[in-house]
């Protein structure tokens, strides 16, 4: 296994880490699981932690039909249907009430980048690319734009930094589907 | 707040991932949150972790192929999923993706176990590669079965491993009859011995067969009458009878008849047959059988090739021997399939190379076209059973051209043979007196007979002088004229050529030709071209020639071929098997004998190899006055193996004796004898079979009518155990031989733990080895395997409580003699270890070996056997570097066989190969013999005489797809072969007004099936053929056979009889249930889910399609028994005569491209 193929492994796995611990901060899963989750966020940014644990609730809550400004009334109204058919569409099944949550859009990331990951360690490289593409045209089409604009509807200020770090991940994402050699200078 | 740069992010990252653990935890449950929308397969890994390769031993036939096992693990199972051949091997060669050859070789011995898994590949026939389909069979048996009903009711109940073994040992009862089972404790006569108080049982038993032996003496003493015999037999049993009470023990509790002590003790009355014996079960059973006293080990040998292995035998004093596919110029293959007979499907693939690149010149001798189109294979269209008319005819045209091998066939004796550098001599020369009417007809004139030595020495012309064959270089061939005996008396001698000659010469090229169905000009082709090719010519004779009634004078007949040439022994010449190491007994004793094992002596219940004049029976009846003849049954004193037909022919007559037990292994006689339903009436009787047990994998045909069932596993897993040797010619190479462990871990229940700490499983191995430990039996248990004298291991005793202590010291003989030889290097790479202690099952128990055997052990085992090379198997003259085996003589005509009498009729058979019709094994009641039958060779009747309104023959043909009946389960080949028919000649099918689809009847002289006809011009006019591997009816499921009807009303009343439904419990049976269900769906995707959850249900493809054996020929002669050769008592599978009629009804073919 080369060099670049190692960091990537390693990218997926923190990636798929970092998506769950959101995810899991925002779920109403038991407490302890909840502060383990937000404690490991802590050390990726002390204030994503910090706005997550006061503001999971209303976090929970945001869904695109609801914050979609940007696209017309009857666009958003459909939403809950189309971001469902991207989920099957890409092979999957999600298991959410509401499929244009916030959650089910984080738990669908964090999927994602799980198989990758699996596939990059199984030598699967083509099905992990494929996967990245999907991740990227995701995150691109549903998941920013929601955060985007959510956070000019709302005063949550998880979002401001949650915008940053999906801003990063795009870059990443482009970076590995694009020119993957140059992945090693993100770590110098 | 502050914004996440970049750098940031990545750091926040690596962070994340490195304390992650708790969030981590957490992923199996997104799991549920987030799923597949269908479950992903990923496709197979061909290396790493999870992945392993296992180099082993096919038995998808008896060929030995080597293979290469690829196991998965899924959801925690190791699953075998791919099989494919083994390139080291010499069957199977070598081919590899990045290099593409004409010819494949076999892969150098010493080359890199990871190079070859990872590079090279080996041909493996489709029966091989399905045999995933073997091992995961929905109809296996996992645990011991009890019948819970009557014999053959189909009703079974689950028992302990443990109740079984009390059982068979100490005797049982079925609850649901009230019938009593005898234990194997009462025939145990060495146990009973020793547990009364003799301290040596084997000195007691010595004695008393030395003492039966004294009796034999004066029996055969022509100076002795009845009365000393009486007398003598009256000493025996008030001797004995006064020792044996002395600790309580009667002469009847150790002897079968005290009147008869010649049929040796009770333990004779246990008898074990095996069908598909490989090693090391063979040696295994072997060892048991011996180490329990009786002299009833058997084969199935009468179903396989046993009228080939008696005519050889008769022949060169070796059974198996055949041509050198990779030299010979020309073969002529008669009675052979190809695809089938050693080196098998893959092996032959070479013969198939050769002749397409005009290499070789295959004349195929079969009534069957060999369906290949290449110029170089050409069919020659015998008629069934009339082979020696064809051999005869080139022969003649052989002696008549002299194109034979003159210098050779002048040699009298094996030193003069070495001067000029043959490893054997031929009895050409040998003179015979020829008087028909004198009582030495057929016996060799000997110094004795003219009263010139006393030595028994044969005697040859040379130099116009009679002189013994030892003192002369050279003898006159064509020799015949009047000598006057030492007794006064003159009689007509004739040398063994000169009366070959005669018989050739008695018909024309052209009668000889009415007589066998081929056209003269091609059997002269044949000649010229056999003889143009000579000494790199040869012949391949197989069942088709062998297994007709005359079946050894065929194999005899053409024999002569070879003789003629000179070509035993060398390379593109005949070869026997190849040299195998001493994987018996180098270091340690695994053999059947010299453990201490009890003495022993009688005839074996099927009286072959042995002498119905050597018995008591004869001797008493000759002593009285009265005629000895008829017998009861045939004696075989000429073949070299054993009869199914006599075995329960025996037991039915209770002839020699009665039978105590049968424990058959992997067998299936019933269905696989010609007319082999005439055995159910003895197996369904428990009166003369008072106990029956099965040793196998599913319950057949046969084993349908067992007391008790003893699960077994596949090759895959532990069944069939050890080292293969191979078959003649073993392509050829010095030494090779297949070595198989498990790929998988047994599929059967596991019984425990040995003493030693191994883990055990259901099998025939613990099941021999609980029994014999029970029963305190040599060789068993504590201290079972002792060390071989003159070698380390002398004096020093080795447990045998499980297989693996056994079998790692087999594996140990083995590598540690490969080593001595040079083919195993003494420094053995530490890559071979790891890759055997990585991949192989067997690995865990290795600390059965100290470290040196065991890393000598992995060479062989990384490798699936010990293999030459074939460019290093002979000499600067082109000989074998084999050691030469059988008697260095090739018989042209035999003393032996011209002194042995039919023991119905009395009559001497025929010593030297000649033309004899197919025919009964004696006059037939209400038949008159032809003034000819009286003189000549035919014992009986011929069948056509009889059976005037039966003018087909009905054979079967086995190919590459279906072994014989046990592989109904390739489902995988049955997808493109799933049904079989009856193949008729297109000129015969039009005079019938037969077209394919139609289902006709086919009659024979024992009963009718019908089936589909297919019509093609590939059988010959006058033959209809079945291929063959289906028509079952019992393989643990039942589903009664609709398609045949046997004449008689008993055995039609026992087919009515069989049930509608078996009784079976879940839990014994069907290991497939655990597999993942990707794994059951891919296997079985024409089968409903009833065939492989749960208690299987009928599954069509298990029980569809006809076989012909139920009505094939029996021999009126011998009470309509299954007919036999009358030599060496092999089933005459070719010889039923048939008749076909249209029944009216069409067939519609499961699909459109009909393939056989």
């Amino acid at each position: 296994m080369d060099h670049v193929s190692r960091r990537m492994i390693h990218m997926a796995r923190a990636r798929a880490l970092m998506y769950t611990s959101i995810y899991i901060a925002i779920s109403e899963v038991p407490e302890h699981i909840r502060l383990s989750a937000i404690d490991l966020l802590s050390n990726m940014h002390k204030e994503l932690a910090e706005s997550l644990a006061r503001e999971a609730g209303r976090m929970r809550d945001l869904k695109a039909r609801n914050h979609r400004r940007d696209l017309d009334p009857v666009a958003r109204t459909m939403l809950p249907k189309a971001i469902e058919m991207c989920y099957s569409n890409s092979g999957y099944v999600v298991e959410e009430d509401n499929p244009d949550s916030l959650k089910a859009m984080l738990a669908f990331i964090s999927k994602l980048i799980e198989d990758e990951a699996k596939a990059l360690v199984e030598g699967r490289y083509r099905e992990a690319y494929k996967l990245r593409k999907i991740q990227l045209r995701f995150i691109n089409t549903h998941l920013k734009p929601l955060i985007e604009e959510a956070r000019k509807n709302t005063d949550l200020k998880t979002l401001e930094i949650l915008e940053d770090i999906i801003d990063n991940d795009i870059e990443y994402l482009k970076l590995s589907l694009v020119d993957p050699d140059k992945i090693d200078e993100l770590f110098n | 707040m502050s914004r996440i740069d970049r750098r940031t992010f990545v750091k926040g990252l690596t962070a994340i991932a490195l304390l992650g653990g708790g969030v981590a935890a957490y992923l199996p449950t997104l799991e549920r949150i987030v799923r597949p929308k269908e479950e992903y397969i990923p496709p197979d890994p061909q290396f790493g972790d999870g992945v392993k390769y296992i180099y082993t031993s096919c038995l998808g036939c008896n060929v030995r192929c080597g293979i290469r096992v690829r196991i998965v693990e899924r959801n925690g199972i190791p699953i075998i999923d791919r099989i494919e051949g083994n390139p080291y091997h010499p069957y199977n060669r070598a081919v590899s993706i990045d290099k593409q050859v004409k010819r494949y070789v076999q892969l150098d011995y010493t080359t890199p176990v990871d190079e070859a898994t990872r590079k090279w590949f080996g041909t493996l026939c489709p029966r091989g590669q399905d045999g995933i389909h073997y091992i995961y069979d929905p109809y296996r048996v996992i645990k011991p079965l009890k019948r819970a009903g009557p014999r053959g009711s189909g009703k079974w109940k689950v028992i302990s491993w443990e109740q079984l073994i009390k059982e068979v040992v100490e005797g049982g009862v079925i609850e649901e009859t009230g019938e009593r089972l005898p234990g194997l404790k009462d025939f145990f006569v060495y146990g009973k011995l020793r547990d009364a108080g003799f301290q040596d049982p084997n000195k007691v038993l010595s004695e008393m067969k030395k003492d039966v032996e004294a009796i034999m003496k004066i029996a055969r003493d022509p100076d002795r009458d009845y009365n000393d015999i009486a007398r003598a037999i009256e000493k025996f049993k008030s001797k004995w009878s006064s020792i044996l009470a002395e600790k309580g023990l009667r002469l009847e509790d150790i002897l079968i008849d005290p009147d008869r002590p010649d049929l040796g003790t009770k333990a004779n009355m246990v008898i074990w047959v095996r069908g598909r014996g490989q090693g090391h079960s063979d040696y295994f059973s072997k060892r048991f059988i011996t180490a329990f006293g009786s002299v009833n080990w058997l084969r199935h040998t009468s179903a396989c090739q046993l009228g080939y292995y008696a005519g050889n035998k008769i022949w060169a004093g070796y059974h198996d021997i055949q041509g050198d596919v990779v030299s010979s110029k020309v073969i002529i293959m008669a009675g052979a399939a190809l695809g089938r007979l050693h080196p098998g499907a893959t092996g032959q693939g070479l013969l198939i190379e050769r002749t397409a690149e005009g290499e070789l010149k295959l004349y195929y001798v079969n009534p069957i076209a060999p369906r290949i189109k290449n110029k170089n294979i050409i069919w020659v269209p015998i008629k069934p059973g009339h082979d020696a008319a064809l051999a005869m005819a080139m022969i003649r045209w052989i002696i008549e051209n002299k194109r034979y091998n003159k210098e050779f066939l002048e040699i009298p004796n094996l030193d003069s043979a070495k001067k000029k550098g043959y490893p054997v001599i031929s009895n050409a020369t040998w003179l015979v007196i020829y008087d028909r009417n004198h009582e030495k007809f057929g016996e060799f004139l000997k110094d004795s007979d003219l009263g010139i030595g006393n030595e028994g020495k044969p005697l040859v012309v040379s130099n116009g002088e009679i002189k013994p064959h030892t003192d002369v270089d050279k003898a006159d061939l064509e020799w015949e004229g009047r000598v006057k005996l030492a007794s006064g008396e003159e009689v007509t001698v004739k040398t063994a050529f000169k009366i070959l000659r005669d018989e050739a010469f008695s018909r024309s090229i052209g009668e000889w030709a009415e007589i066998c169905g081929v056209p003269p000009e091609l059997i002269v082709q044949m000649a010229r071209d056999f003889t143009d090719a000579a000494p790199e010519a040869s012949t391949i004779i197989h069942r088709g020639a062998g297994m007709h009634s005359n079946g050894e004078y065929i194999v005899w007949s053409y024999r002569m071929l070879d003789t003629l040439i000179g070509n035993f022994h060398r390379r593109g010449g005949l070869l026997a098997r190849p040299e195998h190491t001493k994987y018996n007994n180098k270091i340690y004793n695994c053999y059947y004998k010299g453990y201490g094992e009890p003495v022993k002596w009688g005839p074996p219940i099927d009286r072959h190899k042995a002498r119905y004049e050597d018995t008591l029976e004869y001797w008493i009846k000759v002593k009285k006055g009265e005629d000895p003849y008829p017998a009861k049954r045939p004696w075989y004193p000429l073949t070299p193996e054993e009869s199914y037909t006599e075995i329960f022919a025996g037991i039915s007559e209770e002839y020699p004796y009665r039978a105590g037990a049968l424990i058959m292994f992997y067998a299936n006689p019933v269905l696989s004898a010609n007319h082999g339903i005439k055995f159910i009436e003895t197996l369904k009787d428990t009166r003369k079979l008072p106990l029956f047990i099965a040793v196998t994998t599913t319950i057949n045909e046969t084993f349908m009518y067992a007391d008790y069932i003893v699960p077994d596993t596949t090759y895959l897993e532990t069944g069939t155990l050890g080292i293969q040797y191979l078959y003649a010619s073993g392509a050829g190479v010095y030494l090779a031989e297949a070595w198989r462990s498990p790929a998988v871990m047994p599929l059967t229940e596991k019984i425990g733990r040995c003493p030693n700490g191994h883990d055990r499983y259901a099998s025939l191995w613990e099941f021999f080895i609980d029994i014999g430990v029970k029963l305190n039996m040599p060789g068993f248990g504590r201290g079972g395997i002792n060390g071989v004298k003159g070698t380390k291991y002398e004096g020093r005793r080795f447990d045998l409580y499980c297989a693996w202590e056994y079998i790692l010291r087999v594996y140990a003989n083995a590598a540690v003699d490969a080593v001595d030889r040079g083919i195993i290097p003494r420094n053995i790479p530490e890559s071979d270890v790891e890759f055997v202690e990585r991949n192989y099952p067997i690995a865990r128990f290795k600390d059965i070996l100290p470290a040196d055997e065991w890393r000598a052990v992995c060479y062989g085992l990384a490798r699936g056997g010990v293999f030459t090379q074939y460019s290093d198997s002979f000499d600067e003259k082109g000989y074998s570097k084999r050691k030469v085996k059988g008697y260095k003589i090739l018989y042209v005509w035999s003393e032996q066989v011209a002194r042995s009498r039919n023991s119905i009729t009395g009559k001497k058979f025929w010593g030297g190969p000649k033309y004899v019709p197919p025919a009964t094994y004696a006059p037939v009641e209400g038949v008159a013999l032809k003034p000819a039958n009286a003189e000549d060779a035919i014992p009986g009747v011929p069948l056509e005489e009889i059976y005037r309104d039966y003018p087909l023959y009905l054979v079967f043909e086995s190919g590459p797809l279906y072994t014989k009946h046990r592989s109904q389960f390739y489902y995988w080949i049955k997808a493109i072969a799933p049904e079989n028919f009856v193949v008729i000649n297109t000129r015969d099918a039009e005079r019938l007004g037969i077209e394919t689809g139609d289902v006709v009847r086919v009659e024979t002289p024992t009963g009718a099936f019908e089936a589909p006809a297919v019509v093609e011009p590939s059988v010959r006019e006058g033959v209809i053929a079945v291929p063959y591997g289906m028509g079952r009816w019992a393989d643990t499921i039942v589903m009664k056979p609709r398609y045949f009807t046997p004449g008689d009303g008993d055995l039609k009343r026992i087919i009515d009889e069989l049930p509608e439904k078996v009784e079976i419990p879940e839990e014994a049976v069907n290991p497939v249930r655990n597999l993942p269900e990707e794994y059951r769906r891919i296997l079985f995707t024409k089968s409903p889910s009833s065939y492989y959850e749960a208690t299987p249900e009928v599954d069509k493809w298990r029980f569809n399609g006809v076989t012909p054996n139920p009505v094939q020929m029996a021999d009126p002669s011998l009470g309509l028994w299954p007919l036999q050769t009358w030599l060496g008592a092999g089933q005459a599978y070719y010889d039923t005569l048939a008749r076909v009629s249209k029944t009216g009804r069409k067939h519609r073919f499961e699909v459109a491209n009909i393939v056989w």
